[in-house]
């Protein structure tokens, strides 16, 4: 039998997509859902562990971004403990990826992804999708697939097929809406 | 009265004029549409020999969900991946 606290950090690795969209919803920041998150929402059938979003380079959604975070000790996932990370708009306004892990999950941040570019040039690539109760952006399908290949990492072939197969199959069927 | 029976025609086939625009329209829209998405990608041999592995059941089966019910799949998913990496190894003789 497992002791609760045992359990507890059973579950820590697990990325709670709900909390992470609600609190960047809440919070007003602008951002576009994209990778494996995206791709689940298409109908996807692939397992994924983080939430890849893009989010819009303004100084107003950077610091909202940066105060939303806060709480929830952000940090480099990976990364050697005891960095001298802060994490803080000027944080944020010198890089522009981040792959963090928060207490409520693995949360990638991107201001630009290869073949796909900016939050602006892949805004109207997207669509609002009501994902638990939060409406958020989701890039569309087939630019989903033009970013991955764009990208031409090994790992994604298969995933690359996967949402191919997954565009033609949703053409035939008529997927249910929220 | 003939002219007012004749401008009521006119107006009649004015009207019908800007249904039959509409109509039109309509169906260009929707023509435009239909191409839109059945416009294809360009087929990349290595991702069309990984497509034939895909298991569509699995696919069609999640097309029928809802997005908040994929993700409710995902997460569940997740548990159960974490739970299977945090398996301990029961002894022979438990």
């Amino acid at each position: 039998m497992r002791k609760p606290c045992e359990t507890l950090r059973l579950y820590q690795k697990m990325t709670d997509f709900r909390a992470l969209l609600e609190l960047l919803k809440t919070n007003g920041i602008e951002f576009i859902v994209i990778g494996g998150a995206a791709a689940t929402a298409h109908g996807s059938a692939r397992l994924t562990r983080d939430l890849d979003v893009v989010y819009r380079r303004t100084p107003k959604n950077i610091q909202r971004l940066a105060d939303a975070l806060a709480i929830h000790k952000p940090y480099l996932r990976g990364a050697p403990p005891r960095l001298p990370f802060q994490w803080n708009s000027q944080t944020i306004e010198r890089g522009l990826n981040f792959t963090l892990e928060t207490d409520l999950g693995n949360l990638d941040l991107f201001g630009e992804v290869t073949g796909g570019g900016n939050y602006e040039q892949l805004l109207p690539h997207s669509e609002s999708r009501r994902i638990y109760d939060v409406v958020c952006r989701c890039l569309k399908l087939r630019r989903l697939i033009e970013v991955k290949r764009a990208a031409g990492r090994p790992r994604d072939l298969e995933a690359v097929a996967e949402l191919e197969a997954l565009l033609e199959e949703s053409r035939r069927a008529t997927p249910k809406k929220d | 009265m003939e002219a007012v029976d004749e401008c009521a025609k006119l107006r009649g086939g004015a009207r019908l004029q800007i249904g039959m625009k509409r109509v039109k329209k309509k169906r260009w829209n929707e023509r435009t549409r239909r191409i839109r998405n059945t416009r294809t990608l360009p087929t990349d041999p290595v991702i069309e020999a990984y497509k034939k592995d895909i298991d569509r059941t699995l696919l069609r089966q999640s097309l029928k969900l809802s997005v908040t019910e994929r993700f409710e799949e995902l997460m569940e998913l997740q548990r159960f991946a974490e739970a299977l990496r945090n398996a301990p190894t029961v002894p022979e003789n438990d």
